[in-house]
């Protein structure tokens, strides 16, 4: 479970980032984080991966606060987390496979872990068939997909997706939307950052609605401008 | 970190020096020139230091003692000069010693053979001349024995070159003084370049740091390739200086043997041997240092995400 009490964020030269957010997420739940560009999502996002420290607040995952974790232990509650990114963020000059393959060596897992759990992952979502190609030889679609592969292969409890179909097209973004659904069901905890309000209308999940980094709304299902 | 992981890191460092070609060779390259300067420098100042404490050894002290001293009064004060920490070595010339020495060295050969001679012999004309011969430890020390062999009522004239050992003194100071400081300015210059260039390493791959680090890489495993890397270029720029030294201390030598015999003959240059000795495990340590301090500095800001 994560949990936010009272948490604000305020960046050098007294700009808010986040202002007195209380939140509470359960195992297993689908949020989407809404707003327009600079309401404090990723602010938001950044603030649960430990990227950034709180000014005022607690964050609790787990049970444990991590904003008094030492820099030494975010390695370790990283690896509980699977991170997706707009940009993708994959390796040019690693093939799609060693992409996935990538997020298990660096946390050291074995050779023979790495070869069971990379084409489960990349089966999951749908790119069996590519893993040998380049990331440039792939679409858009195909390399946010290898993106949140390499996000799931190790099994995290939480994902975090920070505008994942903010390069894509409609169809695109539906595809990842449902990929991001099928982990879900697994029993991941899924926090998707967007401003994308078709997808956000068409899935029906928990919204939380962020305007100049103050919670406006927190609906346990709903569109994107739907009211309480 | 396991064995294995070790390993990746270290091929990794390996490969960027070599994926970085261009930009290695000119770190290897100044960092070469800058320990080249480090040993010349080296060479100078360990040189100049062996040759004023060559003199040092040769700078005595006479302290001319009060007619005949008895056995007791000498060895109690022989007691008190090897107290002091400050005397390296001393030696008691006694007046019949002295008249000895100074016959075999302003007569040579026929020192026996003259009736004068002889007729000396028998009224010691160097009989107040009993002397103790001190050696300081060093020049510096020497005005402090000095002052010491003073403090003796026994001792009528102290007998020594406070000049000589005073230039000796500043002139070795001012050259560990002026040969450390650009020590100090060339090993800052080091630094300088190879955290450059492993910055550049470190920009060109800041897109992997920064996945390694969201996807829960520790630092040290992010850092490990890069520690590498910044080692691997310091060795590397180490092997040329330390082949010229090898191989160029020796012709220097003899080159100035040839050209300026006047100075070989006031002095004996260090060997090869004794040069090596002091300035390998130097250079290795440097290289070593410089190399991970500077990939250390290069790449804190990019672990802080």
């Amino acid at each position: 479970m994560i949990e936010l009490n009272h948490v604000t964020k305020i960046y050098e030269g007294n700009v808010t980032g986040v202002d007195d957010v209380n939140l509470r997420i359960n195992d297993g739940e689908f949020v989407f984080i809404v707003g327009e560009s600079g309401s404090g999502k990723s602010t938001l996002l950044r603030l649960l991966m430990r990227e950034l420290k709180p000014t005022e607040g607690s964050i609790i995952i787990d049970g444990k606060d991590i904003t008094k974790l030492r820099r030494g232990k975010v390695a370790a509650l990283r690896r509980n987390m699977g991170i997706v990114f707009q940009d993708y963020r994959l390796l040019p000059k690693r093939t799609v496979y060693e992409n996935v393959a990538f997020a298990l060596e660096v946390i050291e897992v074995s050779q023979r872990k790495i070869r069971r759990s990379v084409p489960a992952a990349l089966n999951l979502v749908g790119l069996s068939h590519k893993s040998k190609s380049m990331p440039n030889e792939i679409s858009g679609g195909e390399q946010q997909r290898t993106a949140i592969a390499r996000a799931i292969v190790n099994n995290p409890s939480i994902v975090i997706a920070d505008e994942p179909t903010g390069n894509l097209d409609p169809r695109n973004s539906e595809e990842i939307m449902e990929v991001l659904e099928a982990i879900n069901r697994r029993g991941t905890t899924v926090i998707v950052a967007t401003h994308d309000k078709d997808i956000v209308n068409e899935m029906q999940k928990r919204v939380i609605h962020l305007v100049r980094g103050v919670v406006v709304r927190d609906s346990e299902t709903g569109g994107y401008d739907d009211e309480d | 970190m396991k064995i294995r992981t070790v390993n990746s890191c270290i091929r990794d460092g390996f490969k960027s020096v070599f994926r970085n070609g261009l930009m290695s060779l000119a770190s290897v390259g100044t960092i070469s020139a800058v320990l080249i300067i480090f040993g010349i420098v080296y060479c100078l100042v360990m040189n100049v230091r062996s040759f004023t404490n060559d003199l040092d050894k040769n700078l005595g002290i006479v302290a001319f003692l009060n007619g005949q001293l008895s056995q007791e009064e000498i060895d109690d004060i022989s007691k008190k000069l090897d107290e002091n920490q400050d005397i390296a070595s001393w030696n008691y010339v006694s007046s019949d010693e002295a008249w000895k020495d100074f016959k075999s060295e302003m007569l040579g050969d026929s020192a026996n053979d003259s009736d004068l001679v002889e007729q000396l012999d028998n009224d010691n004309p160097l009989k107040n001349s009993a002397n103790f011969e001190v050696y300081a430890v060093s020049a510096e020390k020497q005005q402090q024995v000095v002052d010491f062999l003073k403090s003796f009522s026994q001792i009528r004239k102290i007998s020594y070159s406070a000049n000589a050992s005073r230039t000796l003194a500043s002139f070795a100071k001012l050259v560990t003084y002026v040969g450390g400081a650009l020590i100090l300015f060339l090993i800052f210059v080091a630094l300088l370049l190879i955290t450059n260039t492993i910055r550049v390493s470190v920009y060109t791959r800041r897109n992997e740091i920064s996945i390694m680090k969201y996807i829960g890489a520790t630092d040290s495993f992010v850092r490990l390739p890069f520690l590498v890397e910044g080692i691997l270029i310091g060795f590397l720029g180490a092997i040329l200086p330390t082949a010229l030294v090898f191989f160029g201390y020796n012709a220097l030598v003899k080159l100035m043997a040839e050209r300026f015999s006047s100075i070989s003959q006031l002095f004996t240059f260090l060997s090869l041997g004794e040069i090596m000795h002091g300035l390998l495990p130097i250079f290795l340590i440097l290289s070593i240092v410089v190399g991970a301090l500077g990939s250390t500095i290069s790449i804190r800001r990019h672990l802080k995400v």
